[in-house]
């Protein structure tokens, strides 16, 4: 069964969310990531158009083909929302098997690390120090040429 | 001298953020840009010069499962 499940998620910014994929990857060692403007249709692992979450296709902007998942896997969608976020398509076998929720935390982990040096970048900071301290990571970001 | 101290904690997916040493305006002009990306909303303290925000990522998915 794949079904698809559309899941709300907070990644607004595509540049960071397709870079995330990537490294995080979904099962192979070199993922493509696919970028549309228009919505493109999901296929199953039998390679058939889909039509779980919408009766005129299950679409998506940003994906990941099921050839770039983890055995018999479905494509792996991100579609656009009106509010400039990202939902998940995501097929309930990925959900148990490629992307769990372990993955699911390792690619938000990813993202915020993405997002926040593109933002502390555009808004002129630089890193500056590093603590790990178990599972938290601090990091010190000082403005450049601040005083 | 300003500077932005950031947090990720990989078991739940959250990121702190605190800003030091800013005018409060440039502060929050600048927190709230990076909050944006983040898709969090800034909770603002009252004092000039501290602001916090947290948001699980990981617990917003669970919570809005269609």
């Amino acid at each position: 069964m794949s079904c698809y499940h559309l899941v709300k998620t907070v990644f607004k910014d595509q540049e960071c969310l397709v870079n995330a994929l990537k490294e995080v990857k979904v099962g192979c060692e070199a993922v493509e990531v696919e970028v549309h403007s228009t919505p493109q249709q999901l296929f199953d692992y039998q390679g058939r158009p889909t039509r779980y979450t919408n009766a005129n296709g299950d679409k998506a902007n940003i994906i990941v083909r099921r050839q770039h998942v983890r055995g018999a896997a479905n494509d792996v969608g991100f579609s656009l929302n009106a509010d400039g976020t990202y939902s998940a398509v995501l097929s309930e076998y990925d959900q148990r098997t490629a992307c769990t929720p372990s993955w699911v935390l390792a690619l938000t982990n990813k993202y915020n690390r993405l997002v926040v040096a593109k933002a502390m970048k555009a808004a002129g900071f630089v890193g500056a120090t590093k603590k790990v301290n178990g599972s938290k990571t601090a990091v010190n970001y000082l403005k450049v040429g601040g005083r | 001298m300003e500077n932005i101290q950031v947090v990720f904690d990989d078991v739940h997916g959250t990121v702190e953020i605190t800003g030091h040493g800013f005018s409060g305006p440039v502060c929050e002009k600048t927190l709230a840009a990076i909050c944006d990306k983040l898709g969090i909303t800034v909770e603002e303290k009252k004092t000039a010069e501290f602001y916090q925000t947290t948001k699980s990522a990981v617990k917003n998915l669970a919570q809005n499962k269609g």
